[in-house]
């Protein structure tokens, strides 16, 4: 299949990581990673290319998707809002730093706004509970939040996002 | 034990994140600085495989990821002789609530893993180690992926490591987001490339492992304690903790106390030490109400414990487990029911769905939960939450379902009133001022 969803560097990338592990299908995962980085998530369409990259079904490849998280069939903001739902991070503010998220923003959990800019979801323990609340916005984590702190965050998403 | 006898080890250096947002790490040129791979060095000049393996074992060393299994036991269960290839797995897959241990080891101190790691390797006849790290945690993915990169440069790692007759490569491989995969053989279907479901056992990794072959899953803290162990020998190691918990370990402490966060001390600290003296007490003032020990999966205790160890037996003796050694503390503010369903909610989240029992129970207990702490409980409802576990445990693949079915339990055995009120007020009675966000 032409390379569209994934490209070219990304096929020879996977092609180095094949010849590391024992089994092909092993790559499997850093291909769906690969897309999802590159595409912001897994369209229904990339699927069919993804498993002949790897060597298996495409009904393997969706589940895998469907399986994993952290994997997204939809299009998701420019910035995801990952908060900790989680017992550590509920015992420290975690449930009222939801809601004000939500409140600023407008949307609920699983929603993004209209501008495209910002989505949020609710994740389950992100293994920083010993600096909670936490959240993560997209791969950077923030920790020991604060209203403070979260109207800078997503101040700066604001700045950054209209550039 | 006097606490201000002990220096940490695993942490040293290490900066937490109440100082700083990203803190820095250890790379390979800090690290041999202070003498880092020199260990390995002289293991693979002077030491058999079998003398490295008998060091561990000498050590009394046990498994830091939750189970306590001695490591160098579990590494005596590989076949003497296989035509096949051994692998070993590191697990990183940190998340269980409550803990956050695993992370400054990755993120902070990735090459005194590796070293770790390597000695591992060489001890066990495995030439190709699997580092799995959860997917959330991109940090630890980024530093540990370098860092490999960095001894594949320095000759640490490749055909001949350091210039010896001894192969080794290290796969830094990334999960997606489920909790799940932190058990052992989920974790070895993630990455042959599938769905992250326990397996049936027997036959155990160790027989059947990653790709069919003979496989050593260890945790990320545990292996990070080797290089030490073959520096200093294991009578240096056992000169920490008791008897049944040798040496030291890392102690993540959350929720209402004043100072949260990683701790590292000696297996013989105290509940009480722990909480009052490292993580300076209940925060506010407040009473202490509750605490789980070992993570969300473990039974909850009442401050009646505070006095007994934080060791694999002392959590035992007290009725509940050591686990992760992630300490959770609820105060006199905390709702109980409120908390049982905060977890529950987690574990129907993180269910795999491949046994009824769990897929099902999980939810099913969930609901129950939810409804008795938002007012709309109902008399039978107690029995049932008693009812249901006794049709999860030890009935599923893995212990996932067990797991969930702690907190109920123990929830209702020290804290039944709390749940009985719920249900005769037709709301909740607290008020959960932690709930604020300021």
């Amino acid at each position: 299949m032409e390379p569209h969803y994934l490209s070219l560097d990304r096929r020879t990338w996977l092609e180095q990581l094949a010849h590391r592990y024992p089994s092909r299908r092993s790559i499997a995962l850093p291909a769906v990673w690969a897309v999802q980085h590159d595409w912001g998530c897994i369209p229904a369409e990339a699927t069919d290319e993804i498993a002949g990259v790897v060597g298996i079904t495409a009904a393997e490849i969706h589940e895998l998707v469907t399986f994993y998280a952290m994997f997204r069939e939809k299009p998701v903001g420019r910035y995801v809002l990952g908060v900790c739902g989680t017992l550590s991070c509920a015992l420290r503010g975690g449930e009222g730093l939801l809601e004000y998220v939500e409140e600023q923003l407008g949307i609920t959990s699983g929603e993004t706004t209209a501008d495209g800019l910002f989505s949020i979801e609710t994740v389950m323990c992100l293994g920083a509970c010993a600096w909670a609340p936490a959240m993560l916005v997209n791969d950077q984590l923030h920790v020991l939040l604060t209203r403070a702190k979260v109207d800078a965050i997503l101040e700066k998403c604001r700045t950054d996002g209209a550039k | 034990m006097v606490l201000s006898d002990y220096k940490p080890i695993l942490l040293d250096g290490v900066i937490s994140y109440a100082d700083d947002s990203s803190p820095p790490t250890e790379w390979i040129d800090a690290y041999r600085r202070r003498g880092g791979y020199k260990t390995l060095e002289r293991a693979l000049k002077t030491m058999t495989p079998d003398q490295v393996q008998e060091t561990v074992k000498a050590s009394g060393l046990r498994g830091r990821g939750g189970a306590g299994f001695p490591t160098g036991v579990k590494w005596d269960f590989l076949p003497e002789q296989s035509d096949r290839p051994i692998y070993l797995c590191c697990n990183g897959d940190e998340s269980e609530p409550g803990a956050c241990k695993d992370r400054p080891i990755l993120e902070q101190r990735p090459h005194l893993l590796i070293e770790g790691i390597a000695l591992s390797a060489y001890a066990i006849n495995c030439h190709l180690v699997f580092v799995y790290i959860r997917g959330e945690y991109h940090r630890a993915i980024d530093v540990m992926t370098r860092a490999v990169e960095e001894c594949r440069q320095a000759g640490f790692l490749g055909p001949r490591a350091l210039g010896r007759d001894f192969a080794l490569d290290i796969i830094v491989h990334s999960g997606a987001g489920a909790y799940i995969c932190g058990e052992e053989s989920a974790m070895l279907n993630s990455i042959e490339g599938r769905v992250g479901w326990p397996r049936l056992r027997p036959p155990f990794p160790a027989q059947v492992g990653l790709y069919g072959c003979p496989t050593i899953i260890n945790n990320v803290e545990t292996l990070a304690k080797v290089a030490g162990i073959v520096e200093h020998g294991p009578a240096w190691f056992r000169s920490f903790g008791t008897e049944k918990s040798a040496g030291f370990k890392i102690y993540s402490v959350s929720g209402c106390v004043r100072r949260p966060g990683n701790y590292e001390a000696p297996m013989d600290i105290t509940l009480r030490q722990l909480i009052e003296d490292l993580a300076g007490g209940i925060r506010e003032g407040r009473a202490l109400k509750a605490v789980i020990p070992g993570g969300s999966s473990v039974p909850v205790l009442t401050p009646v414990y505070l006095d007994a160890l934080m060791s694999f037996e002392g959590m035992e003796e007290a009725g509940s487990m050591l686990g992760t050694a992630s300490v959770i503390v609820l105060d006199e503010t905390v709702c109980m029911v409120w908390a049982v369903r905060n977890m529950l909610r987690f574990y129907h989240h993180e269910s795999c769905g491949q046994c009824t029992p769990c897929r099902e129970g999980t939810g099913w207990l969930f609901r129950i939960l939810d409804r008795i702490e938002n007012g709309r409980g109902r008399r039978e409802d107690l029995e049932l939450l008693q009812a249901i576990p006794s049709q999860m445990v030890g009935r599923c693949i893995c212990a996932l379902g067990d797991a969930a079915c702690a907190p109920v339990l123990s929830g209702l055995k020290h804290f039944r009133r709390e749940f009985e009120q719920h249900i005769e007020l037709g709301r909740c009675p607290f008020e959960k001022p932690y709930r604020e966000f300021r």
